[in-house]
């Protein structure tokens, strides 16, 4: 192989990488932070006895959990200011689109918690004569958290993943940003070969970090 | 708001879209296929005793985990070619990145699935006087096959999902003509909508069977 590897270009334009960079971390930040409260109250919704509330909850989370991503980031991009008739910006966009998608994926993953937690727990809490809402704060809430911290933030670096389709809609994230410049300089090889180790640098950690986590929490189940 | 939805829109425009499907099933169906027997592979190394041959299947199990697959098929259509010095075209591209994306996944699966097996399963084996290969090919594999078949209907989900990403390198396929026709007829609405539709119907009955058989498996290894 006669390739010569030139690496100029990127180090010449590793701020505008990690602007991109920067704009992934805000879009996945963000969205975490909007699905956590509201995954949590789709998991409530979803486990209610009212059956219109429930079926209306699964509806939305087997909707976003079975379309891909990419058809929702374009769906939201293209139809929701024309269904609202006003501008939303393409970050916007972005952050609706990828919020959406991790409710659901968080509303699974609190669910799953939830049902794990003991009945004698809420019967407890019935006994105190803690109200519903109470008992869902004080309760089942910290303890379906701590459950599914691992599940949380196996989804967090998926989200963070999959922040990059938003490339496709002229956001300019890590992943724009190196495609960008692969194609500007003519240097693919080098600029994507390091896109795809800055992705990963801040990946593996977390994945490492959940295992051990993971670990820790079937220790505690245990005993 | 002056819109009005167009069902003529959607009808005029099913028989491209349903092409589109066809080869959205097509990449995902040989994608499957290679990736099983590249999963099977990756497991069976990945838990070889030989120190370098498991590491190394780790590193490539946990890159593919690791970076996101807009990112693996841009590199793999990119760049490949250069490191190869062949041409590839973007069908062999998308093939390419969606099984080693997906084998890598299923590796982890059949890896977690053989691991499940127990020693006495084995020893009975080698009690048997059966060659390593054997008892890997007539006790630990349909067994572990069987485990982890819910995991790996999942994970084929996903794959039919990611698939999705192969428009970003002008496959024809469902995501591909469905953003090309919706902004040919301005119709994106109707479109977009109806693709989204379109994925639901194929992934959720999926998604069903894999909870049916999750709780058919679950109660056999109860008993």
């Amino acid at each position: 192989m006669s390739y010569d590897w030139d690496f100029y270009f990127v180090w010449k334009n590793l701020d505008v990488l990690f602007r991109g960079l920067l704009i992934s971390l805000e879009l996945t930040g963000i969205s975490i932070v909007i699905a956590l409260p509201l995954g949590f109250l789709l998991a409530v919704l979803r486990l209610t006895r009212n059956v219109f509330v429930n079926k209306a909850a699964a509806a939305y989370i087997e909707f976003f959990r079975c379309t891909p991503m990419l058809v929702q980031i374009i769906w939201v991009f293209y139809c929701l200011p024309m269904i609202l008739g006003i501008q939303i910006g393409a970050f916007v966009c972005g952050v609706v689109a990828l919020s959406s998608n991790t409710i659901a994926f968080y509303a699974e993953a609190f669910r799953s918690g939830i049902q794990a937690i003991a009945k004698d727990q809420i019967d407890a809490g019935i006994a105190l004569g803690l109200s519903p809402a109470q008992r869902t704060r004080y309760i089942i809430f910290p303890q379906a958290f701590r459950i599914v911290i691992p599940v949380l933030l196996t989804m967090g670096v998926g989200l963070f993943q999959q922040s990059s389709l938003v490339s496709t809609v002229a956001i300019a994230d890590l992943m724009y940003e190196g495609k960008f410049l692969a194609t500007r300089f003519y240097r693919p090889l080098e600029i994507l070969t390091i896109v795809a180790v800055i992705y990963f640098v801040l990946a593996f950690p977390f994945t490492q970090l959940v295992r051990i986590l993971e670990i820790r929490l079937m220790k505690k189940l245990e005993r | 708001m002056g819109f009005t939805f167009s069902f003529d829109a959607i009808w005029n425009n099913l028989g491209p879209l349903f092409s589109g499907l066809l080869t959205t099933l097509q990449i995902t169906g040989i994608s499957m296929l290679l990736g099983l027997i590249l999963g099977v592979f990756v497991a069976i190394f990945r838990l070889s005793r030989n120190f370098f041959v498991s590491k190394l299947t780790a590193v490539y199990v946990e890159i593919f985990r690791c970076t996101p697959v807009l990112v693996q098929l841009v590199w793999i259509f990119y760049c490949l070619p250069i490191v190869l010095g062949v041409e590839l075209g973007n069908y062999a591209s998308s093939i390419i990145a969606l099984t080693l994306y997906v084998g890598a996944i299923y590796g982890e699966a059949f890896r977690s699935g053989i691991q499940g097996i127990e020693q006495d399963q084995i020893d009975a084996g080698i009690a048997l006087n059966l060659s390593a290969a054997q008892r890997m090919r007539y006790i630990v594999l349909p067994q572990a096959v069987r485990i982890v078949i819910p995991v790996l209907l999942s994970n084929t989900v996903s794959l039919f999902k990611e698939s999705s990403l192969v428009s970003t390198v002008g496959m024809s396929d469902l995501m591909y003509l469905g953003r090309i026709i919706s902004a040919s007829t301005y119709r994106p609405i109707e479109i977009l909508t109806t693709v989204a539709v379109i994925y639901f119907i194929v992934a959720f009955p999926v998604t069903i069977l894999t909870r049916k058989i999750e709780v058919m498996v679950a109660k056999k290894l109860e008993r």
